[in-house]
């Protein structure tokens, strides 16, 4: 329980501040007050002012150095011309980053650049275009002085070939051959045939062979009326 | 080396066809025509007009006339060749004498159904046998036998 006549304890903050220097002057009389009636404050007084110090070394060692006074005239005199500057006018182009015309090595290197690149885009069209190919394409090549030997299929002519037997019905499909089969028969006439014998069939018949007529053309022509298969 | 070989064995069937073909020396070429003539139809092979018009002078009732085959059938003089015609009918023929100063060969031909028949014609030119073989489609053979000029070497 407390005692209502003592006066209330402060809180440890102030005494922070107050090693600090960071209090009014009521303030810190109050803390001063407390401290010659509470000898557990002066405890607390001295942890508090070693961890203040400590804390002061390691806020110097982390503290940026503080801008000297020329410094800082320097500063303020660079804001003052700024301010004092006409606002540029909306109408003139905002200026840009100036780039140098390129200098003779970097063309040679640019050019340099451009062509390894299409020599390389080359070499993999060639490349595969090679391996696309059939393998008689990839025989090695011939001198140039080789005579290269064309074969055609030669094709006979009509006096190099004669057709020994062939059905009528394959006769179209002749391609060369007899002209037996695409001219039409021309029979003998009476001056040119002549009859030198004539045997009798197994019947006994003899065939008729008429001549007589000269309108008529030579003619061998068995009798049917003795037909027999 | 494949193409050295590709050549020659195009040549050697070139030379293998052409001893086949041409005739050898005192070696003539007699051509058979397989005609089948018929009273079923009228269609005459344009090849056939003139034999179908003579044929029906003296056979009317024949008024189709059907180009079946061809031979040609190399012939030595004296020498008996057999020519296979249609179905199993054959036909021998023997050249028994060259071509004489006027081109006429002497032939002894041996049709189906006919006895031997020695003849002497003119080459170039048919002469047609009408035989009184009938065929299995009811079609009568005839044979048209010619010996071509200029097949001896």
């Amino acid at each position: 329980m407390t005692d209502p006549l003592r006066p209330p304890t402060p809180r440890p903050e102030l005494l922070a501040a107050y090693i600090d220097g960071e209090l009014d002057p009521a303030t810190a009389a109050r803390v001063e007050a407390w401290l010659l009636t509470d000898p557990h404050a002066c405890e607390l007084l001295d942890e508090q002012y070693l961890l203040s110090r400590s804390h002061r070394e390691f806020w110097r060692a982390v503290s940026p150095p503080e801008p000297s006074t020329a410094r800082w005239n320097h500063l303020f005199n660079q804001i003052d011309k700024r301010l004092q500057q006409p606002p540029a006018s909306p109408a003139q182009p905002l200026p840009c980053r100036h780039t140098p015309p390129p200098t003779p090595a970097r063309r040679w290197s640019f050019t340099t650049s451009v062509s390894l690149a299409i020599a390389l885009a080359l070499l993999v069209i060639v490349t595969t275009w090679r391996q696309q190919r059939p393998e008689r394409d990839l025989l090695p090549l011939q001198s140039p002085l080789a005579i290269p030997v064309v074969e055609t299929f030669a094709v006979l002519s009509e006096s190099e070939i004669e057709i020994n037997s062939v059905h009528a019905q394959d006769g179209s499909a002749l391609v060369v051959g007899d002209s037996v089969l695409r001219q039409p028969l021309v029979l003998a006439n009476i001056h040119d045939f002549a009859l030198d014998s004539m045997q009798c069939d197994e019947d006994g018949l003899l065939p008729n062979v008429p001549m007589s007529n000269g309108s008529m053309r030579p003619m061998i022509l068995a009798p049917m009326d003795s037909v027999r298969d | 080396m494949a193409s050295t070989l590709r050549m020659l064995s195009i040549l050697a069937a070139l030379l293998y066809f052409s001893g086949t073909t041409a005739a050898c020396p005192g070696e003539l070429r007699v051509v058979v025509v397989v005609i089948l003539a018929t009273d079923q139809h009228e269609k005459i092979d344009p090849r056939l007009t003139e034999i179908a018009a003579e044929v029906k002078k003296r056979e009317p009732t024949l008024t189709g006339f059907e180009f079946a085959r061809m031979i040609n059938q190399p012939v030595k003089v004296g020498q008996r060749e057999t020519v296979k015609l249609i179905e199993d009918k054959t036909l021998t023929v023997t050249l028994e004498k060259g071509p004489d100063a006027d081109d006429k060969v002497r032939l002894t031909v041996r049709p189906p159904t006919l006895g031997e028949i020695t003849y002497t014609c003119k080459t170039d030119k048919y002469l047609p046998i009408v035989t009184r073989h009938i065929t299995k489609d009811k079609s009568r053979l005839i044979v048209a036998v010619m010996v071509k000029s200029g097949s001896t070497k």
